[in-house]
């Protein structure tokens, strides 16, 4: 395994993030140019009480995982990484307007056959500390080979 | 033009949704870098994307799960409805195909009121995209089974 085993438990966090309407407009924007097959505009822009789960790809995984790439300590292999499933859970209705503090944590790693995974679970917590938005990301890290 | 789904409120378990048909554009795939904070060149830059094996760029893992959420709160009337997503990256998509999504309601619970949609999305050649795919939407208040 080129993961380092003691790395599950490691903890990121990212600085505090305010939910955007516009920007998450450009996220829906980006997802569906020419909008709904019926004509709407992508669901969770201004006109929605609240924006799409996956829009906190850009305000929690983001932020997280490029603070896990930047640890060389994990032992990483960078180009051999994909992403291999991704889930989002909210634990109660987003609101726009609200800040939101990104925090990650290294919660499984493992090697099957030639494979390394690792599991980081990212979770915003609004000002209260009270988790909003979940993530959790598992990367496949294929061995190298005496080809490469 | 299909007829539309049965909403939330009224759909059995067994109902399939309309499915979406996505093209997807190397200018949607820069829009997304762009929006989501992932500038990832495998995406952006094809001389880079080549020279990493992938014979061209390749579009977000997250756009298609993206757009597979956009299918679901549309289906559901709200962003917000939507409480649960998740999926496994399967297979590549790039410029130039066309995601397709699909879903079907697999579970209702009126005591919960929530939803269970199974979800996939393929491109037209038939590379699944993204498999073990479901949602969970948050029903309408007062709905009964």
């Amino acid at each position: 395994m080129g993961l380092s085993p003691d790395c599950v438990g490691r903890r990121y966090s990212a600085p505090a993030e305010i939910v955007d309407p516009a920007r998450a407009a450009a996220y829906g924007a980006a997802l569906l140019p020419a909008g709904t097959p019926d004509g709407r505009p992508a669901p969770g822009g201004p006109r929605d009480t609240g924006p799409l789960p996956t829009y906190a790809a850009a305000y929690l995984l983001q932020p997280i995982v490029t603070q896990l790439f930047q640890d060389d300590s994990v032992g990483l292999d960078l180009p051999r990484l994909v992403h291999g499933e991704q889930s989002f859970t909210c634990h109660r209705p987003l609101r726009f307007g609200e800040r939101l503090h990104p925090e990650g944590v290294i919660t499984a790693v493992e090697t099957r056959r030639q494979l390394d995974l690792l599991t980081i679970t990212a979770t915003a917590r609004d000002d209260a500390g009270e988790a909003v938005v979940s993530g959790t990301t598992l990367f496949i890290i294929r061995a190298r080979t005496a080809q490469d | 033009m299909a007829p539309p789904a049965p909403p939330p409120a009224t759909a059995a378990v067994g109902t399939e949704l309309p499915e979406w048909r996505q093209p997807i554009t190397q200018e949607q795939v820069a829009a997304y870098a762009v929006a989501s904070g992932d500038h990832n060149p495998i995406h952006l830059d094809p001389e880079f994307a080549r020279a990493a094996g992938l014979g061209g760029t390749i579009a977000h893992g997250m756009l298609s799960m993206g757009i597979l959420a956009a299918y679901v709160g549309a289906w559901a009337g709200s962003a917000a409805a939507v409480t649960d997503l998740r999926c496994r990256f399967a297979g590549m998509v790039r410029p130039g195909d066309t995601l397709i999504c699909r879903g079907r309601v697999a579970a209702r619970d009126p005591a919960g009121g929530t939803i269970t949609l199974e979800l996939e999305a393929t491109t037209e050649s038939g590379t699944r995209a993204l498999n073990h795919a479901s949602a969970v939407v948050r029903a309408p208040a007062g709905e009964e089974d």
